[in-house]
């Protein structure tokens, strides 16, 4: 007997497996056969958001004519060793709907927009499919029951992030700004396993239904403070990675090199407030950890005005736009860390959806400059400048130096981090290629095989080696 | 225990050893290949009906080879399969059946193909004997194939660090046993050098301060774990990723710890296995932090080698289970990547030739099914979600923390860093603006067979990581028994 629950079950899983189901569909055909249409993979892409949407609305409709306020699907262990197990559990509850409904409407709007923005471009499946698979990692993400499928929803997400930032590949400057987000999201996804790992060790819970008990907003932390404060720092260094806060921001306005469309999924909509997510969805931890919630608190705050500051000496739109992005971030994030969670929630989906639409809209900024202007009957004068005149000249010039160079965060780091630590690993590096040459110097390079390729290779496929 | 009715085993390794034998004499190149990815794909075969045959049985269970050997002792059988060695005979066998189908043209020499399958049966015969003196000639044989190859008539040669590294392992090994074999001798066991024999006697037999150090430092030495890892960055710049592929896949080093080392010397290893985790440890992250500056795609290739192979080690000396079984399951997973990998890094090369990592070369635009593979195969030997490494990653990561505290954390920093060197390696070979000169076609259908197959077995591997686990745990709780219930058991183990 199909009971009403086991419906809603149903339309959960589906939800997740849309999109997912799609991305294999569409990367089972590049890999094996050719490169699909641009109209199979569009509709292929308009069906799995569609879908995911329905479902996710009936869940919407499900729950709150029938009062339920959390479905959790237990799809069973999906390897086990001893006593550990990781648990394939999905979670639908108010947290988790809310990022599903967005992930379902802001992928459905990418995918309709890019059908005509990439039209003929030569990587169109490509985008298609990488946005497919960052929808699939943001519905692990935000359906995830255990904090352990998070992760791995979390990693799908920081690649996906890097490939599209680096989707104009014939140019060398996207990937060198996909590497640097890259290492950005490494470094702090070092954070997020260690906070998984600590999590376990003093926890037998696997999921967050166990572990925290009460329904969201509501639970309590399985461990007390002591333990409570490190994993909280951890799981803030790891938000702080995801959604561009002091000082790990210098990412955002470089991935800004990516396609219109991905910038505006990512870094409006979605990735950049998944370390919001995380946040809100380990609230429990946050409240028994004051240090981490005061550190995150100032950190948001920072964010904002930093943002904020740099990005109004910005002289293009969608740099413009990333700061507003970080700064709304920065103080979503101040909300949770005062325990403003609902707030947070509201705020998020407002500010993905507006930060969405101003990304879409920022090609075709001048045009609507033009119709805005017109329909006022003449320019309408910039605002925020009066503020600005408020301070005295001298601090102006300086807070206007700061804002240029972002301020300051990516060259302090690279000066005192990243350069003298890779010039240690050079030096070691050297080191362990003079002591192999100790024992056989290298010979010098064999123009056969390095200058000239070993074995030419027809463009048509066939086998022209020599 | 149960006895074969027909000497597969033995028949199966005697048959590859000919075929191996009789590739150095075949002069046409696409016979030779033939030749031996039948060879390999037969092996392949019966390693996968073995390990379905030996797939629910504990793990002290054997299926033994009737053919016996009367050397040093009483007539026995030398060849047995259990629950260890089965699965992994099938993946030496897809190792060398992956390199030896997506090999480039022009980097395939008969001679070569005659060494990787002399070097199969060799590595057949070490996964499968009783007899430590069978053991030992097989370590040997395992690494001659390979020597004529470190001495390029023109390019890098790499003969000397070969000698020193490997046979100082095998050296190393050899005089282990044979001190193992001398002390049972005395004691007036009937078969020294049999595993079995050696296990079921109760005397002690075994002068630890002598055997254990010698075969830790020969292990040690072929797994390059820290600090004598440096031959494999060399190697790979010297000879390939290919060649040292098919040297470093079967992991030859963590099989010695596993098959020798903790049944001959459980309490003792038992101590010993923390400083040994954190040595493989060290190794893992110094690797993974110089594959962030290597400058040549075949150096960071070799980084990448020494810090995932090390951290099979340290699953190998965790003393949970979940541990134990990450690092089983991550010698299979991180294998197949790797394999792939250097596939790719073989395609790439013959295609533009050896990569520097300074520049970028643009590949992705003609070669968008490489692109893709490379990617796809980096990314799961640093544990993608969704293929086996994730799994095994998760497995490891929480086992180490259980046992050794801290050591999780560096896992994950190591794992960090590999997952960096992966992108940067794939963005400067494949992207930034392709010459107008480039002109190179993507996959050939016989590397888009081996590439793919391998990401095939890496994601189903992945999505069902619950049987192929299944298969590693046992092994595990075992090896785990051994070690922290020895002394309940008077000095007598199972091999």
């Amino acid at each position: 007997m199909i009971t009403f629950v086991d419906v809603l079950e149903f339309l959960g899983v589906g939800a997740l497996l849309a999109p997912l189901l799609a991305f294999f569909c569409v990367g089972a055909t590049m890999l094996f056969f050719r490169a699909p249409g641009e109209r199979f993979v569009a509709r292929l892409t308009a069906l799995a958001f569609g879908l995911s949407l329905l479902a996710s609305i009936g869940l919407l409709v499900g729950m709150a004519i029938h009062d339920v306020d959390r479905i959790s699907v237990d799809l069973g262990g999906w390897f086990s060793v001893g006593n550990y197990v990781f648990e394939l559990s999905i979670l639908v509850d108010r947290l988790s709907l809310p990022f599903m409904l967005l992930t379902a409407v802001l992928g459905g709007v990418i995918g309709r927009f890019s059908r005509s923005y990439l039209h003929r471009d030569p990587g169109y499946p490509r985008f298609f499919l990488l946005t497919l698979l960052f929808a699939s990692g943001m519905l692990i993400i935000v359906m995830a029951g255990s904090i352990d499928l998070l992760f791995a929803g979390w990693e799908l997400v920081g690649i996906t992030s890097a490939l599209l930032i680096a989707f104009f590949h014939h140019r060398e400057g996207p990937s060198g700004n996909a590497l640097r987000t890259f290492a950005v999201y490494r470094t702090c996804d070092v954070a997020l396993l260690v906070a998984v790992v600590l999590f376990h060790h003093h926890t037998v819970a696997a999921d967050y239904q166990t572990a925290y008990g009460d329904h969201w907003p509501g639970g309590t932390a399985p461990f007390d403070g002591a333990i409570a404060t490190p994993v909280g720092l951890l799981l803030v260094l790891a938000a702080m990675g995801k959604s561009a806060q002091v000082p790990f921001s210098g990412w955002l306005p470089r991935a800004m090199e990516g396609p219109t469309p991905s910038s505006a999924i990512f870094y409006g909509g979605l990735s950049i407030h998944a370390g919001a997510y995380l946040l809100l969805r380990n609230a429990p931890v946050l409240e028994r950890a004051p240090i981490a919630a005061t550190a995150l608190v100032v950190v948001g705050i920072a964010t904002a005005l930093l943002a904020t500051l740099s990005g109004r000496a910005q002289a293009d739109a969608k740099n413009q736009l990333a700061y507003a992005s970080m700064a709304q971030v920065g103080l979503i994030l101040a909300e949770i860390g005062l325990g403003l969670r609902m707030i947070a929630l509201v705020h998020i989906a407002g500010h993905a959806s507006v930060r969405t639409l101003q990304l879409l809209r920022a090609p075709s900024m001048l045009h609507d400059f033009h119709r805005i202007h017109a329909a006022a009957g003449g320019h309408l004068d910039p605002t925020g400048g009066h503020y600005e005149m408020i301070l005295p000249a001298g601090l102006r010039r300086r807070l206007y130096a700061l804002a240029i160079h972002r301020g300051g965060l990516d060259a302090l780091l690279d000066r005192f981090v990243v350069g003298p630590m890779l010039r240690l690993l050079e030096r070691i590096d050297r080191a362990e290629a003079r002591w192999a040459a100790l024992f056989e110097p290298p010979a010098a390079p064999d123009p056969d095989t390095v200058a000239r390729p070993e074995a030419p290779v027809a463009r048509d496929g066939t086998e022209a080696e020599r | 225990m149960t006895r074969l009715s027909f000497p597969w085993l033995t028949s199966a390794i005697v048959l590859t050893l000919l075929i191996g034998v009789l590739l150095a004499r075949v002069s046409d190149p696409s016979r030779a290949r033939r030749l031996a990815v039948g060879a390999a794909a037969a092996l392949a075969l019966l390693g996968v009906g073995a390990t379905i045959l030996v797939h629910g049985a504990s793990a002290d269970t054997r299926w033994i080879d009737p053919v016996e050997l009367a050397i040093l002792g009483a007539p026995r059988p030398v060849l047995a399969l259990d629950p260890l060695n089965a699965p992994l005979l099938a993946y030496a066998a897809i190792v060398v059946l992956a390199v030896m189908a997506g090999t480039p043209r022009v980097a395939f020499e008969p001679t070569r193909a005659s060494a990787a399958i002399i070097h199969l049966a060799a590595t057949w015969t070490l996964f499968l004997t009783l007899d430590l003196g069978l053991f030992t000639a097989a370590y040997v044989l395992a690494l001659v194939p390979a020597l004529p190859s470190t001495q390029h008539h023109r390019g890098p040669s790499a003969r000397r660090l070969y000698l020193l590294y490997l046979f100082g392992s095998a050296t190393m090994i050899a005089v282990a046993i044979a001190s193992v074999g001398y002390a049972a001798m005395r004691a007036g066991v009937a078969a020294p050098l049999s595993l079995v024999d050696l296990s079921a006697s109760t005397v002690e037999l075994r002068p630890p301060w002598i055997a254990l150090p010698l075969l830790l430092v020969g292990v040690v030495l072929r797994k390059g774990a820290f600090p004598f890892h440096s031959w494999i960055p060399a190697l790979s710049e010297r000879l390939g990723p290919l060649s040292l592929i098919l040297l470093t896949a079967p992991q030859i080093g963590a099989f010695v710890l596993v098959r020798i080392g903790i049944p001959l010397f459980p309490e003792q290893l038992a101590e010993a296995l923390p400083v040994v985790a954190r040595i493989a440890l060290v190794a893992s992250v110094y690797g993974a932090a110089l594959g962030l500056v290597a400058k040549t795609l075949r150096r960071a290739f070799g980084w990448l080698v020494v810090s995932q192979s090390a951290l099979v080690l340290v699953g190998l000396e965790c003393t949970t289970p979940d541990g134990m079984a990450g690092g089983l399951t991550l010698w299979l997973s991180v294998g197949l990547a790797l394999t792939g990998l250097a596939l790719a890094i073989g395609a790439v090369e013959a295609r533009i030739g050896q990569r520097s990592l300074e520049s970028y070369a643009g590949l992705a635009t003609r070669a968008p099914r490489l692109a893709a593979t490379f990617l796809i195969l980096g990314f799961a030997s640093v544990g993608l979600p969704g293929t086996l490494g994730f799994v095994a990653e998760d497995l490891l990561v929480h086992g180490a923390l259980a046992s050794y505290p801290g050591i999780g954390a560096a896992i994950v920093v190591a794992t960090g860093c590999n997952g960096f060197t992966i992108l940067r390696a794939f963005t400067r070979t494949f992207y930034g603006p392709a010459p107008s000169s480039l002109a190179v076609g993507d996959l050939l259908p016989r590397e888009r067979l081996a590439l793919v197959g391998l990401v095939v077995l890496l994601v189903a591997g992945g999505i069902l990581a619950g049987p192929v686990v299944r298969t590693r745990e046992p092994v595990a709780a075992h090896l785990i028994d051994r070690l922290v219930g020895p002394a309940t058991s008077s000095g007598g183990h199972a091999p």
